[in-house]
């Protein structure tokens, strides 16, 4: 590696143009030589199959777990989960719909109903999806319901959440993800940061367009989501500020053009997610708490 | 990929100090715990600035060693922006990216080497003269320059 004492002077230390053109040969020379160095390593380096030999995704997928389970548990401190078979079952149904008709597995998607009037429902990591009674209660059907749901589902498909929280809290989320060590603050910043802030416009036009495409392929037609999202905007200048799916999710009216753009040519059966009665009750027991 | 070459004079205590603190500068950021590919670069760079009317040997030594973190920042800059690419947009880990990582903190971990060797030997008012980074200083230090 170094070469011991030598004699050889510095070649030159004049700055006349016609004594550095040798120096400067060397100097190429030498780059060249560095650079096909550095090449080769990047090149050996680059067949050792790493994403084979380490599960990236796992570890990326066991430390998101746990910022969820985090999140939920401190979810659980402020709001009231909703604890009914029936509720879970109506919404683990309608998860399953959409989930197998897209080939998702639907055990990575997990739905938690909270009693809340406020109309929202928002992702957590580790496939959490937070729905709240008030936005149950909003939606005329079964089949609006499974839009939403749809369209929360895209952004876990599509990573916005982790997405999100890197960009918004910086790379203490990945830390915590790849090292798991995480406070009670930290939860409620992410929880804070995933509930009451929206994603960017990019990624909530994929998410809208993935979820034309899960509800088409699961029978259900995106016009109910177009539906919901004009109640919205309507609903947005009449009633400002209750509307917490909204605030969260800006430009209601424009979204949900492009949603009944997008579903134009699209050839849907339109099956129902539940029956009436099964709405009804749903609706029912969320009354009643 | 170090050589130890006679110099055009014998530096005294006094240069010989200066001309190691170059190399110094360069591994302020790693004592510091800052990982940003350019701090050390800032750091090298500001110090041969406040000695580029300095004795020559001074000189030759800071433009070595800013040389050397030149290079090592472009190496860097772009396993930056490339994981940056990783975490917030579509493209993923890949065995090519982890590859380059791979020969970064080579280059790296052979550059902290250099470096510190260099510190030393200059210290005692050796001149050391680096392969590739050797000739390119010898092209842009002039002697002559008060």
């Amino acid at each position: 590696m170094f070469t011991g004492t030598s004699s050889d002077p510095s070649p030159t230390y004049s700055a006349t143009g016609t004594e550095h053109d040798p120096a400067m040969k060397k100097v190429i020379n030498q780059f060249v030589i560095t650079l096909a160095v550095f090449l080769l390593i990047w090149f050996l380096a680059g067949r050792i199959p790493f994403t084979r030999l380490i599960d990236f995704k796992a570890i990326s997928r066991a430390g998101e777990e746990k910022l969820g389970n985090l999140s939920l548990d401190l979810l659980r401190k402020t709001d009231r989960p909703v604890i009914s078979d029936s509720v879970v079952y109506y919404l683990d149904s309608i998860r399953d719909r959409i989930c197998k008709a897209n080939g998702i597995d639907p055990a990575g998607i997990h739905i938690y109903p909270f009693f809340s009037t406020e109309v929202n429902a928002f992702t957590l990591p580790g496939g959490n999806i937070v729905i709240y009674s008030g936005l149950i209660g909003y939606c005329n059907n079964g089949e609006e319901l499974a839009a939403v749901m749809a369209h929360e589902i895209g952004h876990i498909e599509h990573r916005h959440v982790m997405k999100k929280l890197s960009k918004e809290m910086g790379i203490s989320v990945l830390l915590a993800v790849t090292a798991g060590g995480t406070g009670a603050e930290f939860a409620r910043n992410i929880l804070k940061t995933l509930s009451s802030t929206a994603f960017d416009r990019k990624m909530e036009k994929e998410a809208d367009s993935t979820a034309v495409r899960y509800l088409a392929r699961a029978d259900i037609h995106p016009r109910h989501f177009a539906d919901l999202l004009f109640r919205f905007s309507k609903d947005d200048k009449d009633l400002p500020g209750s509307l917490e799916w909204i605030s969260t999710h800006p430009e209601s009216r424009g979204r949900a053009v492009t949603v009944l753009a997008l579903s134009k040519n699209l050839v849907v059966k339109d099956v129902p997610v539940l029956s009436s009665a099964e709405w009804t009750q749903m609706q029912r027991i969320l009354r009643t708490y | 990929m170090i050589s130890r070459r006679e110099f055009l004079y014998v530096p005294d205590d006094y240069q010989s100090e200066k001309a190691s603190n170059s190399y110094l500068m360069s591994l302020i950021g790693i004592t510091m715990g800052i990982l940003l590919p350019v701090v050390h670069l800032f750091s090298t760079f500001f110090y041969f600035w406040g000695n580029r009317k300095g004795p020559f040997f001074v000189r030759w030594h800071c433009i070595q060693a800013l040389s050397l973190q030149v290079v090592i920042a472009m190496v860097n800059v772009t396993a930056f922006i490339w994981s940056l690419y990783i975490l917030f947009g579509p493209v993923e880990i890949t065995n090519n990216y982890l590859g380059y990582i791979l020969a970064m903190i080579v280059f790296n971990l052979a550059s902290f080497i250099f470096t510190i060797y260099s510190a030393v030997q200059t210290r005692k008012g050796r001149h050391v003269y680096w392969y590739l980074l050797g000739p390119v200083t010898d092209l842009l230090c002039n002697r002559n320059r008060t």
